[in-house]
């Protein structure tokens, strides 16, 4: 006797499995989780199948004339097309308004608009402004005002006009002032049915302080004297003209961009870019971020920590650009300590002390006037290139365990050969401590060439000079 | 038709699954788009076919003598 194979069985058991957890428990996202899954399903379709054939290879019974029947191919094609269209879906819309709820079969979703009423609330000359907001935007703009003026729009996706409407029925704007907190509470939360997105335009008073809180915001403030606080899990952040304290704590921002902000900032989390351009405050920046980062005119310490990536200056008039295997500066006031991984890093003109400590990447420093703090820099895999001015005196000690060392400054320096490596030192009158070890590469000592003295205290808005070495 | 070739003709739908199913958990996870690695299922079919025919002649020639 032929038998079936267990395949369709099985299936059918799973397909009521997931109907009847729908139905059972409606918050589960059963289908979500299935629409993420279902290649494993036709891997694990596929293994049966082929352990079922084995098995009858070797029993010696009958084999099918074909391991997948025509029918089942069928299926196969209708689930790739439904669940690589929902991916693509899915992927172009991440999070924004197109999103598809797969959890109640809401295939073809509407976009409705509800303009939100403009309305006003007393407020002091610095109020405390606290908004929740789940998804959408926040633009927040002071103004010599007394009062906190808000103006917004709703988009509501749903099935159809009167799911929307009862969505907007139960998602009502709580609008409340005390006069020194200001509460601004779009609800959102109520309605977990439709996919709500909340765009709101809010003038404050100039004195004001902002507090954002989210899942997936973009949020944009201008013109305050107060602090700014924001914590979102999505989040585009950008913030100009602000008087107090930036503090901002995103999972997964795509840009945080800071201009002409006078207290200090404060940025946590994971996310993509950072640009951040004249600050008065301190800047410390704790997480991993995947994209650039690019800070320039800040005046007091800035401080950069990831897992892999640990960054300090004193200053940094000039700019820094950092990405996953890059950090250039230019114009930065030591002492600069930089510890990092698998990342060539270059400082051009730093004024102050340098400590570069790198597992693997080269490492290029230009001066072009002659140092008067130590420089350090340990590698265990990657080339040193120093550049100083023809006119620099230091005591130098380099070393390579593995390479060659190339001297075109000065003779005064000895330089000894070692098993595979090389050194160099000596002292060239009198002057700072500049000590330079690789366990791999090769270290080379160079007049800087005078053609590429950039003016000091100017930002250079194309890529840093430090790319010509 | 041999065992042999019965067997490869036999695996050949669940192999595929499995190359199907492989090349669309790597366009979702790694971002190496379907639109890119669908060949792959050419030339596993391709194969596949090869290995009948080869299966198939190996043992005519092993009668014939």
């Amino acid at each position: 006797m032929k038998r079936g194979s267990i395949i369709t069985p099985l299936l059918l058991i799973l397909i009521g499995v997931v109907f009847l957890l729908k139905n059972i428990k409606p918050e589960l996202p059963v289908f979500q989780i299935v629409f993420d899954w279902w290649p494993f399903l036709l891997i694990g379709w596929g293994g049966l199948r082929l352990i079922e054939i084995l098995v009858s290879y070797f029993r010696g019974s009958a084999l099918p004339v074909a391991g997948v029947s025509g029918g089942e191919w069928a299926l196969v094609v209708i689930l790739t097309l439904v669940g690589s269209s929902v991916w693509g879906i899915q992927r172009f819309s991440r999070g924004d308004h197109g999103w598809l709820r797969i959890g109640d079969m809401e295939f073809f979703h509407q976009t409705f608009d509800y303009p939100m009423d403009p309305a006003a609330q007393p407020a002091g000359a610095a109020p405390r402004i606290v908004i929740e907001n789940l998804r959408g935007s926040i633009r927040v703009i002071g103004a010599d005002t007394n009062e906190v003026r808000l103006t917004g729009r709703k988009s509501i996706r749903a099935n159809n006009s009167r799911d929307a409407d009862a969505a907007n029925e139960k998602t009502r704007l709580e609008f409340t002032s005390t006069g020194d907190i200001v509460t601004l509470r779009t609800g959102q939360e109520q309605s977990s049915q439709a996919r709500i997105r909340s765009n709101l335009e809010i003038t404050v008073p100039r004195g004001a302080s902002v507090e954002a809180r989210g899942r997936d915001l973009d949020v944009d403030i201008a013109d305050l004297q107060g602090n700014v606080d924001i914590v979102s899990d999505k989040a585009g952040v950008r913030l100009q003209n602000i008087g107090g304290k930036v503090r901002a704590d995103l999972r997964g921002s795509d840009i945080i961009r800071g201009f002409d902000i006078r207290g200090d900032v404060e940025l946590k989390g994971r996310g993509r870019d950072i640009e951040l351009e004249n600050v008065a405050g301190e800047v410390t920046i704790n997480g991993s971020y995947s994209g650039e980062t690019t800070l320039r005119r800040i005046a007091k310490p800035v401080r950069f920590e990831s897992s892999v990536t640990n960054v300090r200056f004193e200053g940094l008039p000039g700019e820094m650009r950092l990405t996953l295997n890059r950090l250039a500066t230019e114009n930065a006031t030591g002492p600069v300590e930089i510890r990092t991984r698998s990342k060539d890093v270059e400082l051009a003109e730093t004024n102050g002390a340098i400590k570069v400590n790198t597992t693997r990447g080269d490492v290029a420093i230009r001066q072009s006037t002659a140092p008067k703090s130590p420089i350090d820099v340990e590698i265990s895999s990657g080339n040193i290139d120093l550049a100083l001015p023809a006119a620099a005196t230091f005591k130098l000690n380099a070393e390579t365990e593995r390479g060659a060392i190339v001297n075109d400054f000065s003779l005064v320096f000895k330089e000894t050969t070692t098993e595979r490596g090389s050194k160099l030192e000596g002292t060239l009158g009198a002057g700072p401590e500049i000590r330079l070890k690789t366990n791999r590469g090769e270290v080379s000592l160079r007049k800087v060439a005078p053609i590429e003295t950039a003016p000091p205290g100017k930002a250079p808005k194309a890529e840093p000079k430090v790319e010509t070495f | 038709m041999t065992p042999l070739a019965a067997l490869i003709r036999a695996l050949r739908g669940p192999l595929m699954l499995i190359a199907l199913g492989v090349l669309m958990v790597v366009h979702r996870s790694q971002d190496v788009s379907f639109s890119k690695t669908w060949p792959v299922l050419l030339i596993l079919f391709g194969l596949m076919k090869l290995f009948e025919r080869v299966a198939q002649r190996a043992s005519f020639e092993e009668q014939r003598p």
